[in-house]
């Protein structure tokens, strides 16, 4: 399985000329990645069709890699096996490009597996402004994997053919992590759930604390894989079907006559531990996002935290991975659903620094233009507050400018108003989808209830996108967060100036700037002390810094004088799309070398000479 | 008892008087000095409570096993007690020094896992033993502790994580450093006319902070005996002391606080006591040693505090439960005037009540006890030798004193206040009040204030002196035992008011042919309620299963077969559970039922049901 979704190409059908090619032969040279060289080339005029190159290489779709060296079908989903599968193949087509790491295991023993993307090749890729991207941590929420994937992929395929792409594997470095909770996604794939089940990872929980471990999960009861509602006919019922879209329930409106015809009896399932309710202690329970320790509080303030924060292992897993890369800079969850571009604070009794809410709307802002009717938002004041997620640990422990993604928005039904609640999936499923994303309504012998009817929405149909859509969405989403990938800072010196002063002394001169939107550190960075100034150091031989210090122009109002180690400058921040004026008043005559080096923004070096005779 | 070891400078554990540039995790070997000191002379060392541990363990009441390695490769010890180990019973847990620097915690907690393997003669202690399970973790921070036993002496509570302990993105640079040689770090006093503190009117040892509504002026400021190593001008302020275990915890967590660690629960040593604590559920109160103390401070809640979203004090409904035991302990304890109890961020004790949400019961154990009033001519020897020495540079009324090097200890000691203070005004009280008891106990506890020469303070007058290490903290180890009884007292008075569940007002009745109807009373019969409300509120207890056994195939009326019961409260707190069921098989014999109710913090109980019509 696993081999036929990589091996396939999704290119689009060849071309009337190349049918005597067999479909045989075509698949044996894609299998082998080497689908030119297999193929006899005949030489022709530009505009001609040549016999034996495909269509989609001749005249290429703009925005996507021409010839991937590891084609992916994206209309779908990845397993666990098969996101091994594309990021191993990825690794070994790409060994300049594209490493994989583990962060460890998961709770069942899965791998945890990083993608850490450079161009290896230029620099120290430990030491370039880095960008986590990480998705899945809700593991129904699946098409948040997808992005996070496509963005690894989009990467390594296309830094061959795009200056973008190119100059951000020069100066950065990514690290993936395309699935947060790999369990709970393999569970979601292959066990019966819903599509908001399981949200929680896969650790054993007595959620009801009765004793006995998921002794009552929500039971599949004809057996479909899909975990739908219960009704069950009742002629003083209150709801009834929708006269459109039969497979929807909708409360009969008495006022004008109507009668119910069900009762609705809830999740499909029943009391299998005979405690008298259904469904109440299943997969794990604990929300992994409320596992994150700014801000964390218990389960009775915030529902889903576990013990205390990082209890769960794939957090600890991802968490230790991130601290041992001070180098990150930026960082993007992903989630589904609703259409959100999210920040921090999660907690109202919480605020950002004001600096870093600039930040964050100014890459906000760019946001809601590449991904129509997504919305700029905070998690506190606009959606709900949320008691230790991981984007405030991002930001408010590790200083990072984080946005969360809610993936898919109604609007993508029929481009018009968001809303209508169940009535659009509906329809949609009817107009768009024929059908292919419910359960029709079917007869079921329920323990406790006798004949009961179950049916509703898939497992895969609800929060995310069918396959048609999925490829934009990884692409949108992407896009945006690449662009706030190249707004992390990146240093440079502008200008080293070196004037004399009279007496034998010298005023040596760097400019050092950030042409980026984000500043080297963050205002929360800088308040907690989380991550050391940027350094600024001159170093030449016969030379001797009597006096440094450093402000925000060139006439040194307001400019700060560093008595300790001048020759060594610490900047306390390099700000967004900003200059810095380091000065040192030396003495001697040499060749100097000014290093600027900085963790969140990259290095530079540039000389200078001290050509000053002593009197 | 003096031993010199090699410890890798890594572990952050040295002392280094030209100070430790964060990043030299090199190699570099240095000594670290196992000279115990004076004021911890009788108090076990790791390897003797280890020994002591592994005798007790030979015990057939005893089970020890290891919660986990420390980074210095020490056993995270917990003891088992019962009657039969293998046995899961509701149970207490006693921790011994959540501050490392509190020794006296671990002490008592050794000696009451003694006194309860070997208690042959107590009929209490046999009871308890026989009905519930003691878990005692006595040290559960080793490594911090250990620190303690080394030279020079001065309180410590990390472990050996390594720690950037001002921030400055370089670690452990600028130690405390024993400046006068005598094995103490004691505290600094600088000459400074406008300075932060002044002597105390009736001993010039003792230093007062200026009040600055009297328009008083300073003479001196204070600073911990240390050189500035890294030129900032701030002393002594990174040893990198590690993490601190009762600073780690959930509630009320000081994010990037000295001692507090990366986040909440980061360490080996948290890990491990809160996962062996959420893994046994059977655990319904928690005694431990702290200076937080709870017993003679204890909460007070209001409809206020009860009723906000995230609970930080005790809710009103435990007050009453929680004070009639805390009472009788004080009255078992016998101490007077015991000091405030500091805000714990962080602590083990709080998160236990409010997030762990057990009966938390937080000991300081012992404190400096009111001396005898001295008479106004005497003086201490000390106080004429520290005055006779800076009496040259006595600029105002007096010179120094000492602030206690950690802790805020303020006994509602009288003060003696002649010469010039209010007699209103308590500055000062705690430390005379505590030059005195020492004196009057012939315990050299006290460093009588010697000018140095600092290295970093050129042309400064620079005394040092003040209170050694650990006397305010610990007491003398001749004075522990009497402090054992207490506590096990304590666990008695927990164990007679456990919470002990009842069926009562058992109907079952035959409705009709196959059709019962089966209803009681689940009554609390102890004088606990059968959870804190605390564990209502924050969902950290497993309710009451109240079951109906030996039921064929049925089908359910009302009710099912296992039902949840909540909370109940003390003496007679009740529930009443009902089934209505019909019999769908075999309906000409009665059925044999029982009625069975169990939780893990409760003893179980089973009645049969006899029915009638």
């Amino acid at each position: 399985m696993t081999h036929t979704t990589h091996m396939i190409c999704n290119f689009s059908p060849m071309r009337p000329q190349a049918k005597s090619v067999s479909m045989k032969t075509l698949f044996h040279s894609l299998i082998f990645s080497a689908a030119l060289i297999s193929f006899p080339v005949t030489k022709v005029s530009a505009v001609a069709p040549q016999a034996d190159v495909p269509a989609h290489q001749v005249y290429k779709a703009v925005g996507g890699p021409t010839q991937p060296k590891v084609p992916v079908y994206w209309n779908r989903y990845h397993d666990h096996a098969e996101i091994t599968q594309m990021l191993q193949d990825l690794a070994a087509a790409y060994p300049q490009l594209f490493k994989i790491e583990s962060a460890g295991k998961s709770t069942d023993g899965r791998e945890m597996r990083v993608a850490t993307i450079t161009n290896f090749e230029v620099g120290d890729a430990s030491r370039k402004p880095g960008f986590w991207i990480d998705g899945g941590i809700h593991a129904n929420e699946i098409q948040a994997t997808e992005v996070a994937l496509y963005t690894a992929w989009f990467l390594a395929e296309m830094h061959g053919e795009n200056k973008f792409v190119q100059e951000l594997l020069r100066d950065r470095v990514f690290y993936i992590l395309s699935d947060m909770s790999p369990d709970s996604r393999e569970a979601h794939f292959y066990e019966p759930n819903s599509t908001n089940t399981p949200r929680t990872g896969q650790r054993p929980v007595d959620d009801d604390r009765d004793g006995l471990i998921d002794e009552d999960p929500a039971n599949d009861l004809n057996g479909d894989g899909h975990i739908t509602q219960m009704r069950i006919r009742d002629p003083n019922g209150q709801f009834k079907s929708h006269p459109k879209y039969p497979n929807l329930m909708v409360r009969a409106n008495v006022e004008v006559g109507e009668k119910g015809e069900y009762t609705l009896l809830g999740m499909e399932g029943s009391d299998l531990d005979g405690d008298g309710r259904s469904n109440e202690d299943g997969d794990g329970s604990y929300d992994p996002n409320r596992d994150w320790p700014w801000k964390w509080e218990p389960r009775y303030v915030q529902n889903g935290a576990f013990r205390y924060p990082f209890s769960l292992i794939e957090n600890r897993n991802m968490a230790e991975f991130v601290k041992q890369r001070p180098n990150i800079a930026g960082a993007q969850t992903y989630h589904n659903t609703g259409g959100m571009l999210l920040r921090g604070p999660g907690s109202k009794q919480d605020a950002y620094e004001a600096g870093d809410l600039q930040v964050y709307d100014q890459i906000g802002k760019v946001g809601e233009r590449m991904l129509p009717k997504y919305r700029y938002m905070n998690v506190a004041n606009d959606l709900y507050e949320v008691w230790g997620g991981e984007i405030d640990w991002f930001h408010q422990m590790l200083g990072v400018f984080t946005f969360t993604n809610e993936l898919f928005t109604q609007y993508n039904y029929f481009h018009d108003a968001v809303g209508g609640g169940g009535e659009q999936s509906y329809e949609f499923d009817k107009l768009l989808l024929f059908g292919d994303g419910l359960v029709n309504w079917q007869e079921v012998d329920h323990p406790v209830y006798g004949k009961v009817e179950v049916g509703g929405l898939k497992k895969n149909w609800g929060r995310q996108p069918p396959g048609f859509m999925l490829q934009e969405e990884c692409h949108r989403n992407m896009a945006f967060t690449l662009y706030h990938a190249d707004q992390m800072p990146l240093v440079r010196i502008k200008e080293v100036t070196s004037k004399s002063l009279g007496n034998g002394l010298t005023e040596v001169t760097a400019i050092v700037e950030n042409t980026k939107l984000t500043p080297t550190h963050s205002a929360m960075d800088r308040k907690q002390k989380i991550t050391r100034p940027n350094l600024v150091s001159f170093k030449a031989d016969g030379v001797q810094v009597i006096m440094g210090q450093y402000g925000n122009d060139f006439l040194m109002r307001n400019a700060t004088i560093q008595d300790r180690n001048p020759d060594v400058i610490k900047l306390p921040v390099v700000g967004g799309q900003s200059l810095v004026y380091v000065r040192w008043i030396v003495t001697g005559t040499g060749q100097g070398e000014i290093v600027l080096d900085t963790i969140k923004g990259g290095q530079a070096s540039a000389t200078v000479s001290v050509a000053n005779p002593t009197p | 008892m003096r031993k010199t070891v090699g410890w890798f400078l890594g572990l952050g554990l040295l002392w280094c008087a030209g100070g430790v540039g964060g990043d030299s995790l090199s190699a570099k070997f240095q000594q670290v000095d196992e000279t115990i000191p004076a004021s911890l002379e009788g108090y076990a060392t790791y390897a003797e409570m280890d020994t002591r541990l592994k005798t007790l363990a030979e015990s057939p009441w005893a089970e020890l096993s290891s919660l986990g390695e420390t980074q210095g490769q020490r056993s995270l010890w917990l003891l088992k007690i019962s009657s039969d180990p293998q046995a899961t019973r509701p149970a207490i847990l006693v921790v011994g020094n959540v501050q490392a620097s509190h020794v006296v915690g671990r002490e008592l907690a050794l000696r009451m896992a003694e006194r309860l393997v070997n208690a042959g003669d107590s009929p209490a202690i046999e009871q308890l033993l026989a009905n519930y399970t003691v878990y005692i973790i006595p040290c559960p921070s080793p490594d911090a502790t250990e620190k303690n036993f080394t030279s020079p002496a001065r309180e410590r509570n990390g472990n050996l994580t390594r720690t950037d302990d001002d921030r400055d993105f370089e670690t452990g640079e600028d130690p405390p450093v024993d400046l006068n040689g005598d094995g103490w770090i004691t505290m600094l006093r600088i000459a400074d006319e406008f300075g932060t503190h002044r002597t105390h009117p009736s001993d010039p040892r003792v230093l007062i902070p200026i009040d600055g509504k009297k328009n008083e002026v300073g003479g001196f400021r204070l600073e911990v005996e240390s050189r500035d190593t890294d030129q900032d001008k701030s002393f002594g302020e990174d040893a990198s002391d590690g993490v601190d275990f009762n600073r780690n915890f959930t509630f009320n967590y000081p994010y990037f606080g000295k001692g507090s660690g990366p986040h909440q629960v980061s360490e080996i040593e948290t890990r491990a006591v809160a996962d062996f604590m959420f893994d046994h559920p059977n655990i319904a109160g928690v005694l431990c040693f702290t200076p937080e103390d709870n017993l003679f401070n204890t909460g007070k809640g209001s409809a206020q505090t009860d009723s906000a979203r995230i609970k930080t004090k005790i809710l009103t409904e435990d007050q009453v439960p929680m004070d009639r035991l805390a009472e009788a302990f004080r009255t078992a304890h016998g101490g007077k005037n015991a000091p405030e109890s500091p805000t714990g961020a962080g602590s083990f004790s709080e998160w236990s009540y409010l997030h762990y949400g057990r009966w938390t019961f937080a000991s300081r154990a012992w404190w400096v006890p009111t001396a005898e009033a001295p008479k106004a001519s005497e003086k201490s020897a000390e106080a004429e030798v520290a005055e006779a020495a800076s009496a040259e540079d006595k600029t105002d009324e007096g010179i120094a004193e000492a602030a206690p090097p950690q802790e805020p200890a303020k006994p509602a000691t009288e003060v003696k206040a002649d010469a010039g203070l209010a007699k209103d005004d308590k500055r000062g009280a705690t430390e005379l009040n505590a030059l005195a008891w020492f004196e009057s106990q012939g315990i050299d506890a006290f460093v009588p204030w010697q000018m140095i020469e600092h290295p970093d303070l050129p042309g400064k007058q620079v005394e040092v002196g003040g209170f050694k290490p650990f006397y305010l903290l610990n007491p003398p180890a001749a004075q522990i035992e009497p402090l054992v009884e207490p506590h096990l007292g304590l666990l008695n008075a927990m164990v007679e008011n456990w919470p002990k569940l009842a069926v009562r007002d058992l109907k079952a009745k035959r409705l009709g042919p196959g059709l019962y109807d089966i209803t009681c009373q689940i009554v609390n019969t102890g004088g606990l309620p059968t959870m804190p409300q605390m564990a209502a509120v924050n969902g950290q207890w497993h309710p009451i299963q109240v079951q109906l056994q030996g039921l064929g195939e049925v089908r359910w009326i009302q009710g099912s077969q296992r039902q949840a019961v909540g909370r109940l409260a003390e003496n007679g707190g009740k529930t009443e559970v009902r089934w209505v069921f019909q019999v769908l098989e075999g309906d000409s014999a009665e059925p044999a039922l029982k009625i069975q109710a169990v939780s893990p913090t409760l003893h179980s109980v089973e009645v049969e049901v006899v029915v009638g019509d």
